[in-house]
């Protein structure tokens, strides 16, 4: 199927609230959605979820001759697979940019920066090696592919369990089954972690937004995504063009990733922890994907909402309202902007023309903040706001 | 094998900060509407241009800006061990790369409704390959009249316990990382950033700056060869 | 019988989604449509119906081509496909755990999907798969570990009117024509409580938006 047009007045309310200051969503500038991580009921199998993109990865192993060149390593091969589950547009099998660029994404951080210990994987030097396949599906796609995948592939590796071998002193090989022996699990030095950031121009103003959703990937005009590990080290990086940035931006967006790879790492650190502890303390099977393990996607923005109206009525309690300061600091940032960039081209690259669309946009975007808010005060400040940036602009 | 051996030299000679030598020629063929070939040290990368002209499939069109696509592929004897297949998963994700590249450099808004194509082939690759193929696709892309916001150039570094080295050699970045900038020179921004293999966060900056610093060298020889060029076809204004 | 268990609407993208587990075997089933088709699919009269399955592990082979044209056959019995000539009816399946029901749990993944999706069809369908052991106990919904003991192994697809006729019957295995009318009788049986089950979730995805 086609995919849905954006049209050009939903492209203007996107851009002129990043502009403003504002995600759809309402969340910060470099505020990481929700993840959580799910696992199946066999080891190596995790559907991670980043807000509502949700991603599935399942490791299996088999027992391979070793590559020539390195013949007491074993070997990971990762797939990426796009079905037109995760978008109505993408067709099943075709090779797809989208699987391309996700493929080198994971095939950097995770093959190449040799994170996982493939010399523990040897059975007999020269002979046979364990070879662990990654199969990644997406399942849902709401943004920030690259995230989703290498979180749920780092999870579904740090996971999964190998049968235990025995190598008898006439060269024969025994595979154990998981109910003879106790199955080993791998060694991951250290746990890649991968941010997306993505760049809106603003005449010559850059303005830097972490965890695109898909509505903002296809509004933006670059993107760069980080590759890092908590140790400090860059496993790979991507800046594939699209727009001219100065080098200190690129790198101070670079450094700051740093302490949200941390968290990140910790988060699945934990997960994958507490999922084993569970299974040796737990007699029972472990259940695995169970309708009531996951969250569907209608769940999870219900969630949203509810905490967000629950934050609202604890400030109304308290008498103290911080939304309204939190809001105007950046709309005070970006007022003066107007009057500046009154006579420079303040329109986004991809539209041409605004001023007749302005007042259906700021009432699509009064309609989508009281549905998604349940409240009206905050609705109407950004109307405010809106409309009287689009009136400056009006003027030109 | 150390790659810098105790003197301080490289495995081919040159000092950590020495670019490879290189050469390049602008319009080989006649029937694309732009071709170079660059050779930087062992690295020889051929690129074509064809466009701006009708888009081929209609849903690509795009009415306000032209449409960019690049095809690279390897021939089977680029490296020492045969290559299986031409185009792979591999050179498609690098010809994304390169498009993007472009994406930022040409004047696309001058185009509107058409298409350029870029076609890049590898003929021996020694490290390096990608922007080679990104200073080749520059050069054609300038022998085909496209309008650019600047020159496109691009260059290799990377990092040797701690001396940042520049252009590194296929040997030389199996050991470490590879850093890839891609940057407009008289502007001074950079339009792509890529690295293979893992580097520490401290040494980045070196790094880059190293490579940025290579970037202008090469501006400088893809200037001139540029110039020669003009000058033999007589184009260069008499003023001047 | 084993625990079934369904969650709607689980995938913000598609048009109706399901996800479908009995026992330990789950499936997530996902619809889009009716849509815009390629030339080369569009039929002049009636709907395009395309599945997809994806194995949880590699990529997808003859055995899940083989359970694709299973359950396209299976769905356009059950769609009213002449309702929307020229377009698309895409059902992608992806199998998350499997514990040996990956044919029934598909199904019947598939048929809540599209009454998520909203899609007209003539009846619901419901997959039931039983199996039988040496000593001659039938088993329904039985677990990989129970198959592999198993003698044979009969699914059954059942359309909701309430004769349960079959639309779909696959068979694995040595059965005598007394063992496989006992078969057919206790999945039809069965399949009483599947159908009571779908009206259950659906009662309750609409009673939500009724209170709301």
């Amino acid at each position: 199927m086609k995919e849905v047009p954006l049209s050009t007045c939903e492209r203007t309310s996107l851009v002129s609230s990043i502009h403003a200051g504002l995600r759809y969503d309402h969340r910060k500038f470099m505020e990481v959605r929700d993840i959580t991580l799910n696992f199946g009921k066999d080891f190596g199998s995790c559907s991670a979820t980043l807000g509502e993109t949700r991603v599935l990865a399942q490791v299996t192993c088999e027992v391979v001759e070793p590559r020539p060149s390195r013949p007491n390593e074993g070997k990971l091969s990762i797939a990426v697979h796009l079905s037109p589950m995760a978008a109505p547009h993408l067709e099943p099998g075709r090779t797809n940019d989208i699987v391309d660029e996700l493929q080198q994404i994971l095939d950097r951080n995770i093959k190449e920066s040799r994170c996982l210990d493939l010399e523990s994987l040897c059975i007999q030097a020269e002979e046979s090696v364990w070879q662990l396949r990654l199969d990644v599906t997406v399942l849902n796609h709401a943004g920030n592919l690259g995230d989703a995948c290498n979180l749920a592939s780092v999870a579904a590796l740090r996971h999964f369990h190998r049968p235990d071998v025995t190598v008898e002193a006439d060269g024969r090989v025994t595979v154990h089954t998981l109910e003879e022996r106790q199955p080993i699990p791998t060694f991951m030095r250290k746990v890649p972690v991968c941010l997306t950031y993505a760049f809106f121009m603003e005449g010559e103003h850059c303005i830097t937004v972490m965890d695109p959703t898909e509505q903002e990937e296809r509004v933006m005009c670059g993107r760069l995504v980080v590759g890092l590990n908590p140790h400090g080290e860059i496993t790979s990086l991507l800046f594939p063009g699209r727009m001219m940035m100065e080098k200190e931006t690129l790198l101070s967006c670079i450094r700051k990733a740093f302490t949200k790879a941390k968290s990140v790492a910790e988060t699945v650190q934990q997960a994958v922890e507490d999922d084993l502890t569970q299974r040796k303390t737990v007699s029972v099977k472990p259940r695995g994907y169970e309708v009531k393990n996951l969250r569907s996607d209608t769940d999870y923005n219900r969630w949203l909402i509810d905490q967000r109206v629950d934050k609202r009525k604890l400030m109304i309690e308290e008498n103290v309202m911080p939304m309204e300061e939190e809001m105007q600091d950046p709309f005070e940032a970006n007022v003066q902007q107007p009057e500046d960039s009154e006579d420079s081209d303040v329109n986004p690259p991809a539209t041409s023309s605004k001023t007749p669309l302005g007042p259906s946009s700021h009432k699509k975007k009064k309609k989508e903040s009281v549905m998604a808010n349940g409240s009206e005060e905050e609705g109407d400040e950004e109307e405010e706001e809106v409309k009287s940036k689009l009136t400056a602009e009006d003027l030109l | 094998m150390d790659v810098i051996s105790p003197e301080g030299l490289r495995q081919d000679g040159r000092t950590p900060t020495c670019l490879r030598d290189i050469s390049c020629r602008l319009g080989l063929y006649d029937r694309p509407n732009g071709s170079a070939y660059i050779e930087i040290g062992n690295t020889k990368v051929l690129a074509a241009v064809y466009g701006p002209r009708e888009v081929r499939s209609l849903s690509k069109q795009n009415l306000d800006e032209c449409v960019i696509q690049c095809e690279m592929s390897r021939i089977a004897a680029c490296q020492g061990e045969r290559v299986r297949r031409p185009r792979d998963q591999r050179t498609r994700a690098l010809s994304l790369q390169i498009a993007g590249v472009f994406h930022a450099a040409i004047r696309k808004t001058k185009y509107p409704g058409s298409q350029i194509d870029i076609y890049v082939q590898v003929l021996q690759a020694d490290g390096g390959v990608t922007s080679a193929c990104i200073n080749a696709s520059a050069l054609a892309l300038i022998h085909a009249g496209v309008e650019l916001m600047d020159y496109v150039v691009s260059c290799t570094a990377s990092i040797n316990k701690t001396t940042p080295i520049l252009d590194v050699t296929q040997q030389e970045s199996v050991t470490g990382c590879e850093v890839t900038v891609s940057m407009l020179p008289n502007k001074g921004s950079v339009v792509s950033l890529d690295c293979a293999h893992t580097l520490h966060l401290d040494q980045l900056d070196e790094v880059v700056d190293l490579a940025m610093e290579g970037c202008q060298q090469i501006y400088k020889v893809m200037s001139q060869e540029v110039e020669t060029y003009l000058q033999d076809k007589n184009a260069v204004m008499s003023h001047q | 019988m084993a625990q079934h268990a369904c969650d709607l609407t689980f995938l913000s993208r598609s048009d109706g989604s399901a996800l479908y587990s009995i026992g330990l075997t789950a499936a997530l089933a996902s619809v889009n449509g009716p849509g815009d088709v390629k030339v080369s699919n569009r039929l002049y009269n009636r709907s395009h119906v395309e599945v997809c399955y994806s194995p949880s592990t590699g990529h997808p082979m003859i055995r899940e081509r083989a359970l694709e044209s299973i359950i396209m056959r299976t769905v356009e019995k059950a769609i009213l496909v002449h309702l929307h000539p020229r377009t698309a009816i895409n059902i992608s399946i992806q199998e998350m755990q499997s514990d040996g029901l990956a044919l029934s749990v598909s199904v019947n993944a598939a048929c809540l999907a599209l009454l998520d999706a909203g899609i007209q069809m003539k009846t619901t369908f419901a997959a039931i798969t039983c199996c039988i052991t040496p000593f001659g106990t039938i088993l329904i919904d039985p677990t990989e570990a129970e198959i592999q003991e198993s003698v044979a192994e009969a699914t059954f697809v059942f359309d909701g009117s309430g004769e349960a006729k079959v639309l779909t019957a696959l068979q694995d295995g040595h059965l005598s024509y007394e063992d496989f009318k006992r078969c057919l009788q206790q999945c039809q049986e069965a399949s009483k409580d599947v159908f009571a089950f779908y009206r259950g979730t659906i009662e309750k995805k609409y009673q939500n938006e009724i209170e709301s």
